[in-house]
């Protein structure tokens, strides 16, 4: 729809030239906030804008960011972030292998936070038993494509940002093509080997990793940097499969939504050049007692491989 | 010697009365390890993955010394 309406335009020179010379500054205005003024864009002027400078909703982002105005629907990532850090996110891009309990959580709220290209990896189509925690999964989405869907909805959440959508399996052949080009890389996977391939190939192209998992009651974090000495066999030890007692525990709805968010508030700390909190740490959540550690990690295992 | 244990998660049900989290202390021989800990506790080997001892995680043969504080549980892996 977008594309044909900006064809249109192109092949209309008079209207390209007088919207061309409309200012971002023009489609802005002021708000008071926390006592200052802050000039804000909505999301229909900013992708018109787009549109009269052939520019992607990604790069209009960005422009608007480096003028200082900062399109409206960041205006609450405010004081939190700074404009340059929020310029950051938006540059950033990211891979998110898996789009189910952890991943609807995760591709959520990136989307929901600017980030500007999100590129999403599931195999599989959503089936009942995922309704209690995946947060793509409606109804009317039984056996579609889970990528495919989370596409769909990151566009719905935010129309400023890229998604590129893959409905394959993410194996030795494609690792790292999807992982090439990337600023950061997230695991919301749900088994170990393909655990362990994603973060080969993020070690491999020098990318940080953020590791994330659930079952039960219960989920981990971790996040290894590209010049980290650790890896995830500092995790799992020498298991290179996922506990078959595992999959009698199922997973509570929570236990993603808290894993993915707290995941979510690691990636933004990266994207925005802030340190991370759990680099070689393992952060564990116990919602069953409501505990939550985090320990660091030492070489355990990795070395012994 | 006395050490400080905590588990975590389905490693409860191993340990009669044992509370996610939840400090409680156990007897060992002086120069117990942390295998000898996990056996003591009855905890089935392929349960353990990652054992941490005054907070950082070490190996099994990591010998342990009086009122150190172990802490075990089993990392999970899905999504």
């Amino acid at each position: 729809m977008e594309e044909t309406e900006q064809k249109e335009r192109a092949g209309d020179p008079g209207s390209q030239d007088q919207a061309s010379s409309v200012l971002l500054e023009d489609l802005s205005y002021p708000i008071d906030y926390l006592g200052e003024s802050q000039l804000v864009i909505e999301d229909d002027a900013l992708l018109k804008w787009a549109r009269s400078r052939r520019l992607s909703p990604r790069e209009a982002q960005i422009e608007a960011l480096k003028s200082r105005i900062i399109p409206l629907r960041y205006a609450k990532n405010f004081h939190s972030l700074t404009l340059a850090e929020q310029k950051r996110i938006c540059e950033s891009r990211i891979l998110v292998c898996g789009c189910g309990g952890l991943g609807g959580v995760l591709i959520s709220l990136l989307a929901r936070a600017g980030a500007g290209t999100l590129r999403l990896v599931d195999g599989d189509v959503f089936i009942p038993s995922n309704f209690n925690r995946q947060w793509f999964c409606d109804t009317q989405h039984l056996s579609r494509p889970k990528a495919e869907v989370a596409g769909e909805r990151v566009r719905a959440i935010n129309p400023l940002i890229e998604v590129e959508v893959f409905s394959t399996p993410m194996d030795e052949n494609n690792a790292g093509a999807l992982v090439g080009g990337m600023d950061l890389v997230m695991d919301a996977l749900d088994n170990l080997p393909s655990r362990f391939l994603l973060a080969e190939a993020a070690k491999q192209f020098r990318i940080p990793f953020i590791h994330a998992a659930v079952a039960g009651w219960w989920g981990q974090v971790s996040t290894f940097l590209p010049e980290s000495l650790l890896n995830l066999h500092d995790i799992y030890g020498h298991e290179i499969e996922r506990d078959p007692t595992e999959d009698v525990l199922g997973v509570l709805g929570p236990a993603p939504a808290v894993i993915g968010s707290l995941a979510a508030f690691e990636a933004i700390r990266l994207l925005s050049g802030r340190n991370p909190a759990y680099a070689d740490q393992l952060l564990y959540l116990d919602g069953e007692s409501g505990r939550m550690d985090v320990i660091p990690l030492r070489e355990n295992f990795s070395g012994k491989r | 010697m006395k050490i400080t244990v905590r588990v975590y998660a389905t490693l409860c049900r191993y340990i009669p009365g044992a509370v996610a989290g939840i400090p409680f202390d156990i007897e060992l021989p002086d120069g117990a390890a942390v295998a000898d800990l996990i056996g003591k506790l009855e905890i089935p080997e392929g349960g353990v993955k990652v054992t941490f001892v005054n907070g950082r995680t070490q190996p099994p043969n990591w010998i342990l010394k009086p009122e150190d504080e172990v802490g075990i549980f089993p990392p999970v892996g899905g999504g």
